[in-house]
């Protein structure tokens, strides 16, 4: 067997550094939003009638820790979506797509469009309100935290972007 | 046979509805029967059932049985496949509406199943894979046979469906074969504590079975037997016993496992065979294995043994299936089976590059300080100046944390990367980097401050993650994997070879 070993420089490969991201819609913070309101009005709706139907349950201190605690929670969620949407930002190149997410743990990932299996396109009903759409991107991996899924695009963005990604996928 | 248009929306055959409601019947069945056995016992006392009230129960479960099945009813409606161009397009949801599209070329595998119910009803389940992982992208629950066959014969035309290997004598390039004192080495070098700790835990359940379906209360008996035990010289009798009860298990599993056990190389995949009673075989084809491990304990590294795993794609809980386990009982062969995968171990070839000294500052803090302070503050109350005896903990963790990444070691070549890491014992990662799916760059807050970064290389198998690399390190070796994804794409320029590693 002939090894060929081409030495490679550093300016050879491109950086991802270097590329400049696109944010998401802002209308997807208010979707964000409207889903932190609904989850912790359940989350109270839960909390309070379990204390209406627990006797025991039926006590001030009870009553002030559930009360501090869902404030707590709730505030410090509201902060990471708050600080976390304007990290929320994608890229596409020739040969990849690139998705960052997060503040407090910042992900950028990176997926190669060779490696893209299929794409699905999601519309929640408030995603659908706010003409929105999010477009999830599978490779082969096995865990489901490693495929993108960038939320916060326009309907039309979405169903272009995966126009692109498919085309580039099938002619690799 | 009616001609069917698939560049229109197809639903799937009516008889999903009746698999469903079947199904859901099956589930309230018991329902149904202690509504009627509490009615037959009401007439006993006088109360005669009328039929008005049977025919509440029969609504009833119905009913009932329509509610818990109503998300799969409504799935059914809206589900709809259709073909367009190259491309299976699947559309479902009512609120959350999603669109899966599947260029025919990405289809890895097409399965047609059939229950005793589609026999009858001449239909078949299709199930259709792309990803080569274990979970289905698309599963057609009903669909009638001529139609199936019809899109199974198209999608497959143009799908990457790797089509089985003719039968035909292959030449044997290479064979490993255990010898009794390899199976013997093996057998001392398990781990016994591990086994010993699933014989306690096995007994300790059966004993609370017996309480929950006899009223016996082991946890007491036990507890009573145990203070019986410690005025006797049972109690290091039993010890004794236990060990050599798991030590006996250990080797038995280990006798089950690999004993005959021989590893050939045959045109382009691997033939195992091992067993006791009956011999088991197994083929796998180079191209479904993604990634390369050895691990040994402590015991094992001492003897220079190693347990290899093949991470093969499409393979569900590959951590546990045993199936793809090699023993390595000696050091040229870890060699002789990674050379097809990777001509060049970078260990062998390369210098390493270790994790940040943050690693250890910050998990000590996370793991072995914050937890053990907690814990003692909870505990000094009731044990006073003995629940300092919680800072042991810390001790050990920060001992164990800074092995780890004093240990952990990161060689880089052309076209493979390894890793070796562990505290006691080593476990080596092998990853060709065409393997690697996507990748992803994770900094928490404090990371970012210290300048590092977590890299995880996204496998079809197993992800490898390097912790606490330099930023630029790990931005270099993200933009250095897709570049080799890329470089690779169409075939393997790197190998001029007649035998070199097949083309994924």
């Amino acid at each position: 067997m002939k090894l060929v070993h081409p030495q490679i420089t550093w300016e050879e490969i491109p950086q991802h550094k270097e590329v400049i991201l696109q944010p998401v819609e802002k209308n997807y913070k208010k979707v964000l939003l409207i889903e932190w309101g609904i989850l912790w009005l359940f989350l109270c709706a839960i909390v309070t009638a379990l204390i209406l139907s627990i006797d025991s349950l039926q006590s001030t201190l009870v009553i002030g820790l559930s009360i501090a605690g869902i404030l707590l929670l709730s505030g410090f969620h509201l902060f990471l979506i708050i600080k976390a949407f304007p990290q929320m930002a994608y890229a596409m190149r020739e040969y990849d797509v690139l998705f960052r997410k997060g503040w407090l743990f910042q992900q950028l990932h990176i997926v190669p469009i060779s490696k893209i299996q299929h794409c699905v396109i999601k519309k929640g009903p408030l995603e659908r309100r706010y003409q929105l759409a999010s477009l999830q991107l599978f490779t082969a991996t096995n865990a489901s935290f490693a495929d993108i899924k960038i939320g916060g695009l326009t309907d039309v963005q979405a169903e272009r972007l995966k126009e692109w990604v498919l085309s580039k996928t099938i002619e690799v | 046979m009616k001609t069917v248009d698939w560049e229109k929306p197809q639903r799937q055959s009516p008889i999903v509805l009746l698999f469903i409601l079947l199904e859901g019947a099956k589930q309230v069945w018991p329902l149904i029967l202690i509504g009627l056995f509490r009615m037959i016992s009401k007439n006993e006392d006088g109360d005669k059932p009328t039929d008005s009230k049977l025919m509440m129960i029969v609504i009833g479960a119905f009913l009932i049985l329509v509610l818990i099945k109503t998300k799969q009813i409504i799935q059914y409606f809206s589900f709809k496949f259709r073909l367009q161009s190259n491309l299976l397009l699947v559309e479902q949801g009512i609120f959350t509406k999603e669109k899966t599209e599947i260029p025919f070329s990405k289809i890895q595998a097409i399965h047609q199943n059939q229950t005793f119910l589609h026999r009858l009803t001449n239909t078949c389940e299709l199930v259709i894979n792309t990803s080569g992982t274990a979970k289905e992208e698309v599963t057609i629950k009903s669909i009638s046979l001529a139609n199936a066959a019809y899109l199974k014969g198209l999608l497959s035309s143009e799908a990457a469906i790797e089509k089985d290997a003719i039968e035909q004598p292959v030449e044997v390039e290479s064979s490993i074969k255990l010898t009794g004192k390899d199976l013997l080495k093996l057998c001392i070098s398990e781990n016994h504590l591990k086994t010993l700790l699933i014989i306690f835990a096995f007994i300790l359940s059966r004993f609370q079975d017996l309480k929950q379906y006899f009223g016996f209360d082991s946890v007491k008996w036990i507890e009573q037997q145990s203070n019986l035990l410690q005025a006797t010289s049972v109690l290091s009798f039993l010890i004794l016993a236990g060990v050599l009860i798991s030590v006996i298990v250990s080797s038995i599993r280990v006798l089950i496992r690999y004993f005959n056990f021989s590893i050939s190389l045959q045109a382009g995949q691997f033939f195992m065979s091992w067993g006791l009673i009956e011999t088991k075989e197994k083929k796998i084809r180079f191209s479904r294995i993604k990634l390369l491990s050895w691990s040994a304990n402590y015991v094992r590294r001492k003897m220079h043994l190693y347990i290899m795993r093949l991470w093969v794609m499409a393979e569900e809980d590959t951590q546990r299936n045993s199936s793809n386990n090699i023993p390595i009982t000696q050091a040229d062969q870890i060699q002789k089976i990674t050379s097809w995968y990777q001509p060049i171990l970078p260990s062998s070839v390369c210098t390493s590059f270790e994790i940040e000294a943050a690693y250890t500052r910050r998990n000590v803090l996370l793991i072995a300080i914050i937890p053990a302070i907690i814990l003692c503050g909870i505990l000094f109350p009731f044990f006073e100046w003995k629940a300092l005896f919680t800072f042991m903990w810390t001790a050990y963790q920060a001992i164990r944390i800074h092995l780890f990444r004093k240990n952990f070691r990161i060689w880089i070549h052309v076209d493979a990367i390894e890793i070796e890491k562990g505290v006691w014992g080593r476990e080596h990662m092998l990853l060709n980097l065409t393997d690697a799916e996507s990748v992803t760059v994770e900094t928490s807050l404090y990371q970012q401050r210290k300048g590092v970064a977590n890299l995880r290389i996204n496998t079809s198998a197993k992800p490898v993650v390097i912790p606490f690399l330099k930023q630029d390190l790990a931005a270099f070796l993200a933009d250095y994997v897709l570049y080799r994804i890329e470089f690779y794409k169409n075939g393997s320029p790197i190998y001029e070879a007649d035998q070199g590693r097949p083309n994924v």
